[in-house]
């Protein structure tokens, strides 16, 4: 399992070196996410523009990554593969979650 | 050779990962002991063993979505997470559609698995379901869904519609 992060101003992209978010690694995924965002973060974005495939134990992670972040924190996601956009389609978290088509468009966003 | 036994061929080259398949008549058969990594592996030889027909990005996407969800709960729930349970698929491809059938030894499907579809309320955010997405997601994306319970066995179809029309089926 790989994720990195790094911060382009005050906004932390992290990002899923993985192609499938899914039962066999959501757990240690959800575990990883929680310290690679440090208390400092206010607004962070997940980036899976590497993942293929997700299943709804990974999509369960993400969820509970974002409910991590209290206050005014916030989780976005950018980058979502045709099957991952479907996923979080049919179980409306694309309502939930803001949801970039990258992290550039993103950051070009950011700030306007 | 025929799409079946071309599909047969790639789909053998899951049983590195401990998915055996068997040839029959027109099918795929895919058969491997239960783990989250096994059905990994076994939606990667079934998708191997599907390329003959030419399914389209999104009907691979549909099938792998609905299939996992399936696999997932017989893991978890059938076998309690406990790796020593065989699980079973059998893929036929129809004009239009692929049916399915999954069997496992496991403790019975609870009946109200099949006739709920409800999507987890969503809309508050502080309280937002983590789990029980599986179902609802099998059922939006497959269709005839039935369980039967023979001889100690859970019998589990399923169709799933083929959108793309330039599939080629054989």
């Amino acid at each position: 399992m790989a994720l990195s992060s790094k911060y382009h101003g005050e906004v932390l992209i992290v990002t899923a070196h993985m192609a499938h978010i899914d039962a066999a690694v959501a757990i240690q995924f959800k575990d990883e996410i929680r310290a690679e965002i440090d208390d400092h973060a206010q607004h962070v974005i997940l980036n899976l523009a590497e993942v293929q495939f997700i299943d709804s134990s990974g999509l369960g992670a993400i969820v509970a990554s974002m409910k991590q972040l209290k206050g005014n924190r916030k989780l976005d996601l950018a980058g979502l593969t045709p099957t991952v956009a479907k996923v979080f389609q049919l179980t409306r978290m694309d309502t939930v979650f803001k949801i970039h088509t990258s992290v550039d468009e993103a950051m070009s966003n950011d700030g306007n | 050779m025929t799409a079946t036994e071309q599909a047969l061929k790639r789909a053998r080259l899951g049983d590195d990962t401990g998915c055996v398949c068997m040839p029959s008549a027109g099918k795929l058969l895919l058969r491997y002991t239960s783990s989250n990594l096994g059905t990994r592996q076994a939606m990667k030889a079934l998708l191997h063993g599907l390329n003959p027909w030419q399914l389209s990005a999104t009907d691979q996407g549909k099938i792998q979505v609905a299939l996992v969800e399936v696999l997932n709960n017989i893991v978890k729930h059938a076998y309690s997470n406990q790796g020593s349970g065989i699980i079973e698929i059998t893929c036929q491809p129809f004009p239009g559609h692929l049916g399915f059938e999954v069997t496992d030894t496991g403790i019975p499907l609870p009946a109200h698995c099949l006739t709920n579809d409800h999507l987890p309320a969503v809309d508050i955010q502080a309280s937002l379901p983590e789990g029980g997405f599986g179902w609802f997601l099998i059922r939006q994306l497959s269709y005839d869904i039935s369980h039967e319970r023979r001889k100690g066995k859970n019998h589990l179809n399923l169709k799933i519609r083929l959108e793309d029309p330039s599939a080629q089926l054989a």
